[in-house]
Formats: C-alpha cells, sequence, structure tokens
C-alpha cells in the first residue's frame, strides 16, 4: 500500500501564522513555565509602548545543548506528545516546549532566550527569523536534504559567548523584540481612550478587572490589551478568583488542585486568576456538573469531568465567556466556544446565558489541529465528549432551565395580576364613591364574559369572570374585564354626562397605571 | 539583573537623597503650590536613566514626591534603557513607566521630519517590504515620538554614566544635540491644555574626561570660559584659584580636570540659554563630584543640579535679536558662581554624616511590593539576589 505524505514546508509556512492572537503564542510559552516547574511566569508588554513583550520565569530552566537540539530540527519533533506525563512537582505535563518558542514568532522577527538551570548551566541565545519566509520556501530557497527528508530553514541563532550568567537566577526569560509594528500600534491603539472611549487602566487587582469586564458586552469595546490579559487569563493553568467563583461549589475541587500546583501568572504586574465570577444574578444560576468519568475510544482512554452554569434571565457578560471551554490537562484549547460545541438545536437567548468548562485529564491530544488551538471536530475523542455534553444539554441542562423560565413567568404573572387586582379596586372604588369588592366567578353559558355590580351592604360587589372560564387565554381579555366593571360602575350614575365623565375619568386612572 | 553596579553605592545615594532629592521636592512644590485647589494638581512628570533598580523612581515614591496613579502606574514617569532586559526588570519595579529600549542618543537625534509626532509610523507602509530593516525604521520613529509626546518633564535626569564629549564624535557631539532637542522640546505644551512649564529641574551627570580631546572639543570648552573671563577681569582671578591657572588655554592643559568642573556646567548654561531658558540665578547650578575605583586608577563623576526658567517673554512672543532684560544679569550670576562656588566631592566621611534619609533597603522593598511577587519556591533565590 503506497503511502500519503505530507511536505514539511507546511511546518515553515506554519511557524508565521500558527495562532489566532498574541495569547495563543505567550500561552504557549507560559505552558513552558508550568511543565518546568516554575512558580511563576510573567509576562511583560513593556505598557504603554509594547515595543517588545517578555515571558520569564523561575522554573527549571534548560541548557545550551537542550536549546541547540531544539533549534536543529528538535522543533519539528517536539510537536509528538511528550512521553512525560508529570513534572518533577507532579503537575501534569503540558508538553510543547519547542512549540512554544516558535509561536512567539508570530508577533516578531527576533528573539532572545536567557535559561539558567538550578546547577548554573545556561546561556543566552539571540534567534533571528526570516524575513518573507513564505516566497522564499515557495522559492525552495535554502531547503537542504533528499526530497522525502527536507528540512526547512526558518531563521537562524547564535550564542552569546560573554554574556555573564551568575546575573541571574534559575530560570528561564524570553525577550521578543522586532515586534511586528502593526502589534504594537494594534496595542498602542487599543489602550488610546480616543479610540476606545471605554478604556480603562486595568487594576492591579484582577478580581476588580474581572468586575469591570463583566460590565461590557464584548472585550472588543475595551480593546485589545484588555483581550490580551483576559484571554490569558482564561487559557493558563491558574486558579480561579475564588472556591465560590462559580456557583454551588462547581468548581471546588478544581480550585484546590489548581492551587496545590502553587503557580502564578502576571501580566504587566497583574496577577491573573480565571475572568469568571457568577454571583449574585437575581434569578439565580443552574449549575450542573459532569461528574468524572472516562470511555474507551479506539483503545485510548478519555478522561473528563466539569460543569455547565446557567446564568438565569441574564445574558453573560462578557459574550467572549458564552459557552463551552475544553481544558487539557489544565490549559485551554482556544476560546469559549459560543457553539457550545456545535450544539444542533436553538435554545434561542438561552444560550447567551450558558457557561461551562470540560476539564480533560487524559486524552483529546490527537484531536488538537496543528495549531494547538482548536479541534478537529470529525475526531471520535471529540465527538465522544461532543456527543456526552449535548446530552447534557439536551437531557438535563435546558429542561431545567425552561422549567424555571415557566415558574418565573407564571410568579411574573401572579405578581402582575395582583397588582392589577389592587388597581381596579382603587379605580372602580374611586369611581363608585364607596368601597369595592371584587370577586371572579364563572361564566354563564351563553354570555361573553362581563362584569356584575351588586350592593352590599357597605360596599359594592362587582363580579367578574374568572381568567381560566373565559374560554381564551389572551391577556387583553383581562383589561377588557376592568373596562367592562369600570362600565357598570359608571352606568349606576345618573345622566349620560355623568355616566360619561365617570367612565373616562376612571378608565384613565386605570390605563395610566395598568 | 540590571547592569548598573553602582546602584547600591552609597556614595551615589548621597547624590541622590541629598541632590535629586531636595530639587525634586522643590519642583513639585512649585507645580503644586500648598493651598492651591486639589482639582488643579498633577503629578510630576519625571525623565530618568534610571538603572533597573528604579532606585531614584522608588526613593521619590517613599518619599511621597512621585506617587502612582490610582491604578498603581507610574504613568507620569519616563525612562531609556538601552538593554531590554534591563527595561523589563526596571518596569517590574516601577509598573507602568513608559520604558524605552535604545540608545538615548541615537533616538533623539532621529530626523523628526521623517516621522512627524502627527504621523503615524507604526502604520504598513504602502511600498516598502515587510522585512526587519523596514520595521526597525518603523519602530525607531515611533520610539521617538512616544518620547517626544512625553515632554515636557518637570525633572529631567540625564544620569549619564559616560563622557558628555567623546573623541571620535563628530563634533559637537551627540550628548550635547541631544540635549539641544530635549530643551525645545520641553517647550511643548502639558497635556489637557493646560499651558506650557514655566520651568524645571535639571540633573545632569558626566564622567570627567576624556583628557584627550581633539582640538574642536578642546576649543568648545576653551570658549565656554574665555568670553567670561575677557568680561570679567575678576573672574580671572578667581579661574586661577580654581584651576592654578589664569588663562582657559593653560588651565586645559595643566589641570583639566578642574577646567572640567567649570567648562561643562558653563556649555550646559550656555544650551539652556541658546533655547531659550535660562538657569535660576538665586540657586545656581550644584556641583556634586564622586570618585571612584577602576582598573589602574581612578575616575570621577560630576553632578550638577540647577532649578530652570523659561526666559520671559518667551522667545516666541520677542521681536528678532531682542535679549530679555533679566537673562544677562541671570547668566552673568550663575557663571560667576560657577568660579565662586566650589564642588562638593562627597565622600564616605560626607556620606556618614549626612542626615538620614529614606534608606536603599526601604527602596528595594518597594519595588518589590510593585513585582507583585510572593516569595515562594523557586523565587525565594530571585528575591534574594535582586538589586
Amino acid at each position: 500500500m503506497a503511502q500519503i505524505k505530507v511536505h514539511e514546508k507546511v511546518l515553515g509556512h506554519l511557524s508565521r501564522g500558527l495562532y489566532r492572537s498574541p495569547a495563543s503564542a505567550i500561552r504557549e510559552l507560559v505552558s513552558n513555565a508550568w511543565d518546568a516547574d516554575a512558580s511563576y511566569a510573567r509576562v511583560d508588554t513593556n505598557f504603554p509602548n509594547f515595543f517588545q513583550v517578555s515571558v520569564e520565569d523561575d522554573g527549571t530552566g534548560f541548557t545550551r545543548e537542550d536549546f541547540k537540539s531544539l533549534m536543529e530540527g528538535g522543533v519539528g519533533n517536539s510537536l509528538k506528545r511528550t512521553t512525560q506525563t508529570t513534572t518533577l512537582l507532579g503537575r501534569p505535563c503540558i508538553g510543547r516546549l519547542g512549540i512554544g518558542l516558535l509561536g512567539i514568532a508570530q508577533i516578531c522577527g527576533a528573539f532572545t532566550v536567557i535559561s539558567k538551570t538550578a546547577s548554573g548551566e545556561g546561556f543566552k541565545a539571540r534567534v533571528h527569523l526570516y524575513d518573507l519566509l513564505r516566497e522564499r520556501m515557495d522559492n525552495d530557497e535554502g531547503i537542504t536534504g533528499e526530497p522525502a527528508l527536507k528540512e526547512v530553514p526558518i531563521g537562524e541563532y547564535e550564542f552569546d559567548k560573554n554574556y555573564d550568567l551568575s546575573r541571574r537566577d534559575r530560570g528561564t526569560t524570553v525577550v521578543a523584540d522586532d515586534i511586528h509594528p502593526t502589534f504594537s500600534r494594534v496595542f498602542k491603539q487599543s489602550i488610546d481612550p480616543e479610540i476606545f472611549p471605554k478604556y480603562k487602566s486595568p487594576p492591579r487587582d484582577w478580581s476588580n478587572a474581572v468586575k469591570l469586564i463583566s460590565k461590557v458586552h464584548s472585550l472588543q469595546e475595551i480593546g485589545d490589551y484588555w483581550r490580551l490579559i483576559w484571554e490569558l487569563a482564561a487559557s493558563v493553568p491558574v486558579p480561579y478568583l475564588s472556591p465560590k467563583a462559580l456557583p454551588e461549589g462547581a468548581i471546588r475541587a478544581d480550585q484546590e488542585l489548581l492551587q496545590s500546583f502553587g503557580f502564578r501568572v502576571l501580566v504587566d504586574g497583574i496577577a491573573l486568576a480565571k475572568p469568571v465570577l457568577l454571583a449574585r444574578n437575581k434569578n439565580g444560576y443552574t449549575t450542573t456538573l459532569i461528574p468524572k468519568r472516562t470511555e474507551r475510544v479506539y483503545g485510548k482512554n478519555l478522561t473528563y469531568h466539569g460543569y455547565i452554569v446557567v446564568q438565569e434571565g441574564a445574558q453573560l457578560l462578557p459574550d467572549e465567556l458564552r459557552g463551552i471551554l475544553i481544558r487539557i490537562r489544565n490549559v485551554a484549547v482556544g476560546y469559549y466556544d459560543p457553539t457550545m460545541l456545535d450544539y444542533r438545536f436553538n435554545e434561542g437567548p438561552r444560550s447567551r446565558w450558558l457557561t461551562g468548562e470540560i476539564f480533560v485529564e487524559e486524552g483529546l491530544e490527537d484531536a488538537l489541529n496543528i495549531d494547538r488551538d482548536s479541534f478537529n471536530r470529525f475526531h471520535p475523542e471529540y465527538r465522544t465528549v461532543q456527543q456526552h455534553v449535548h446530552g447534557v444539554l439536551r437531557d438535563d441542562v435546558f429542561p431545567r432551565v425552561y422549567k424555571k423560565i415557566g415558574a418565573r413567568t407564571q410568579r411574573k404573572s401572579d405578581r402582575r395580576a395582583v397588582k392589577q387586582q389592587g388597581l381596579l379596586q382603587a379605580v372602580l372604588s374611586d369611581a363608585a364613591g364607596s368601597p369595592v369588592k371584587l370577586k371572579r366567578g364563572e361564566a354563564v353559558r351563553g354570555e361573553p364574559p362581563g362584569a356584575t355590580v351588586t350592593e352590599a351592604g357597605s360596599h359594592l360587589d362587582v363580579e367578574l369572570v374568572k381568567a381560566d372560564a373565559r374560554g381564551t387565554k389572551k391577556k387583553n381579555q383581562d383589561l377588557a374585564a376592568a373596562v367592562l366593571s369600570i362600565f357598570e360602575i359608571a352606568m349606576r350614575e345618573k345622566g349620560r354626562e355623568r355616566q360619561r365623565a365617570v367612565f373616562s375619568d376612571a378608565l384613565r386612572k386605570l390605563l395610566a397605571e395598568w | 539583573m540590571g547592569s548598573f553596579k553602582f546602584e547600591d553605592c552609597p556614595l551615589k545615594h548621597y547624590i541622590r537623597t541629598n541632590a535629586w532629592l531636595p530639587a525634586c521636592r522643590r519642583r513639585k512644590g512649585l507645580i503644586n503650590p500648598p493651598g492651591a485647589k486639589k482639582s488643579k494638581a498633577r503629578k510630576l512628570r519625571y525623565f530618568t536613566f534610571c538603572a533597573a533598580g528604579a532606585i531614584d523612581v522608588l526613593m521619590l515614591d517613599v518619599a511621597g514626591v512621585l506617587r502612582p496613579d490610582g491604578a498603581g502606574r507610574f504613568t507620569s514617569v519616563c525612562f531609556f534603557d538601552k538593554e531590554r532586559e534591563d527595561v523589563i526588570e526596571t518596569q517590574k519595579r516601577i509598573p507602568g513607566a513608559v520604558g524605552i529600549v535604545g540608545n538615548f542618543t541615537r533616538v533623539v537625534l532621529l530626523d523628526e521630519l521623517a516621522h512627524p509626532v502627527g504621523a503615524d509610523a507604526l502604520a504598513p507602509p504602502s511600498d516598502e517590504p515587510d522585512r526587519r530593516l523596514t520595521r526597525s525604521g518603523q519602530r525607531d520613529a515611533e520610539m521617538q515620538r512616544t518620547f517626544i509626546r512625553q515632554f515636557p518633564f518637570d525633572v529631567i535626569n540625564l544620569d549619564l554614566e559616560e563622557f558628555f564629549f567623546k573623541r571620535n564624535d563628530p563634533f559637537p557631539g551627540a550628548v550635547l544635540n541631544s540635549l539641544r532637542k530635549i530643551l525645545s522640546w520641553q517647550q511643548r505644551s502639558l497635556p489637557g491644555s493646560i499651558g506650557c512649564l514655566e520651568g524645571f529641574s535639571l540633573m545632569f551627570t558626566t564622567q570627567i574626561g576624556p583628557k584627550e580631546l581633539n582640538q574642536e572639543y578642546a576649543n568648545l570648552l576653551k570658549n565656554c570660559i574665555s568670553s567670561n573671563v575677557a568680561r570679567a577681569p575678576d573672574l580671572r582671578a578667581k579661574l586661577k584659584a580654581k584651576t592654578g591657572y589664569d588663562t582657559p588655554e593653560t588651565s586645559l592643559e595643566e589641570n583639566f580636570e578642574s577646567f572640567f568642573r567649570l567648562a561643562v556646567p558653563k556649555a550646559i548654561l550656555s544650551v539652556l540659554v541658546e533655547q531659550d531658558w535660562l538657569v535660576d540665578p538665586e540657586r545656581g547650578i550644584k556641583l556634586f563630584e564622586i570618585e571612584r575605583a577602576r582598573e589602574g586608577g581612578t575616575y570621577k563623576m560630576l553632578h550638577a543640579v540647577m532649578d530652570v526658567k523659561r526666559q520671559q517673554p518667551p522667545r516666541e512672543q520677542r521681536g528678532p535679536g531682542v535679549v530679555p532684560l533679566e537673562l544677562c544679569a541671570a547668566y552673568q550670576k550663575v557663571a560667576s558662581d560657577l568660579f565662586s562656588n566650589d564642588v562638593i566631592s562627597v565622600s564616605e566621611a560626607i556620606v556618614s554624616g549626612a542626615v538620614s534619609a529614606p534608606d536603599l533597603d526601604k527602596i528595594r522593598a518597594r519595588g518589590k511590593k510593585y513585582m507583585n511577587l510572593p516569595e515562594t519556591g523557586g523565587n525565594r533565590a530571585a528575591a534574594q539576589t535582586a538589586d
């Protein structure tokens, strides 16, 4: 049988357009820090200039030889899943070292890597990426090797022999300079209040920042700088703002786990937490936990758990929080999916109330697209997760939501009816010049629903047909009955002029507050 | 972190606390006088070459002279650094400060006309290819524009740990030409159209030297003194008292350092006047000196501190060739004081006798607070060796 081969040029092309956003590229470097058992990853954007971006960590670092191996052919190899499943500190390995360094190429033409291990070994290297890469590769410029084994050069690197490693501590710093002017421009514009009138400087306390974000419809309103921070907060393996960030303890166990890893991510000095805080919705929440489950798919384990929360009666803000987010070993793949993994039923505005996360502990990696930021939607493992989530939505989440909507609607209707009753009673009493009691009775066979007024000693009884005896559910029948009752009261006056006056006066009062 | 090895030097810290801090306090008092409406109060706008530890900025923060805004950002601070990693380190400690990576004189002396301040240097050019050269040109232009937009500053701290004049630098030197430019940019309006500055504080540092200057620079220094000595004979005696010689030429040749201490502040004074500023004659130019050891000997750093005022009326409101009355008297007094007053040579004896000031530990602790990192695990090592 003949083999199917893919030309490695594809990888070179991808290196300059791997991710949808700078946050995804920076996230990969944060993932490297996590895998290196760092206690922090610090991102600095050179705010407010954005002329360089750096990611620094205090992890285990790597040696010159590691770097050399990575640069000279190791990047392609690093696309395969690492065999190491946990780090030395017991963190689930994310395992994308090379692709992380490559991903930064999306926003810069050169970067510097400085790394130092605990034993004091290390290096500083400068990496230049070739300009006009697509044209070079399309012309086979610089490509060497046999047709079956073509290597794709995408740049050059050089060690700084004079760098004094003693001036730094253990860890790794990647500084992306030769930042593309478009990147700098977009971010500078995003903090310009003349272009983004809603822009406010992000508070250094992230919980205050999340409160601000929860008042905008979309991150687009507040600009790309806010979006960058939010996207990083959503995607990196940091804890939530608190164990109560979601209702009914939906993330309590995950929060404990994330906190136990002791990993912080800072962006321009702001310590991040997951940007979701759902509390104090007046209609409450419908929370559905997806307990941990393991399924076998083509001989491999697929283990995951999660939650879905619906904010009853109120659209989630910002829009970017809507949908389902999948995390593989604590790192988000892409962003919240508002299609809810291609859910095929139209739930109308209810779908804008929904957010959820699926935490995949084992499996689903093979379903990742080459950008590692989206899924192959036809992969069996993805389909397995999707099918289960859709079942939860269809059989559990939305039925409960609709039931609650029904209950709320009924309560609202009841409250309105009580209020209308009170108003009618007051208007009729005022028109009649004596107290009025409203009664509800059955309809008279053969006659349209009307109103009957009878004297009952010190007050008048006004009887209207009960709503469920009218033979119609139209809401305007309540108003019609009220108008008829006013008519009956007015007709008790002497003289047409007086009747007309009482009727129109009472009708105006009723309609003013109905 | 950080490439400035004298950040912890007690002599340098004396300069900070006894020269720079009082000048900044005074300037803050001038821009926000007691009794002025709070609604009109504004932050001190500060430019510096602080090293990675940002000690001078943090010192001003600890002293309450320069505080971050409500969001915890030092938005009124701008700094330059040649090293990318040092810009990162500095911005950790003074978040929100405008940090510009690059060579100061190179950025300042870029051709402004190629990318005027109003133009968008970062917009994709229509005809140039997306190559490194194109992109770096765009970034340089934007860096200059960004820097210009930060002007004017209430305090400019040109703490150049290098020579003012360099042998191989085309005359009259990048530093002098940069000084000219930034002094012209100082005439820009304050943001919010609240007018222009009436004055600012200037701190200037230079290494004394190099001794073997070429003829053009030697003449420049001599000319700085010659006109004064020619106009006021009593200054000749003062020149002799300072340098041991009563002519500029001989002073330069025989006692370079002493001559330098006179001539360079004079040169700065002249550049200020040229750019429509003048040194406040009441305070004059205060000079301090630090001597440091190096392989094979020592070298000296000269620190100058002065309050600067705009000439009145400003040039754009004067006729051609008209010299403000105040200027001549002020200039002569400041120049004469340079001849008369001593340079304070900062030694360990002076430092130990000085009034207590924000100490370095407290200042560093403030920086660590802004870094927002807990001292846990692997980061303990980083915290201990920081600064």
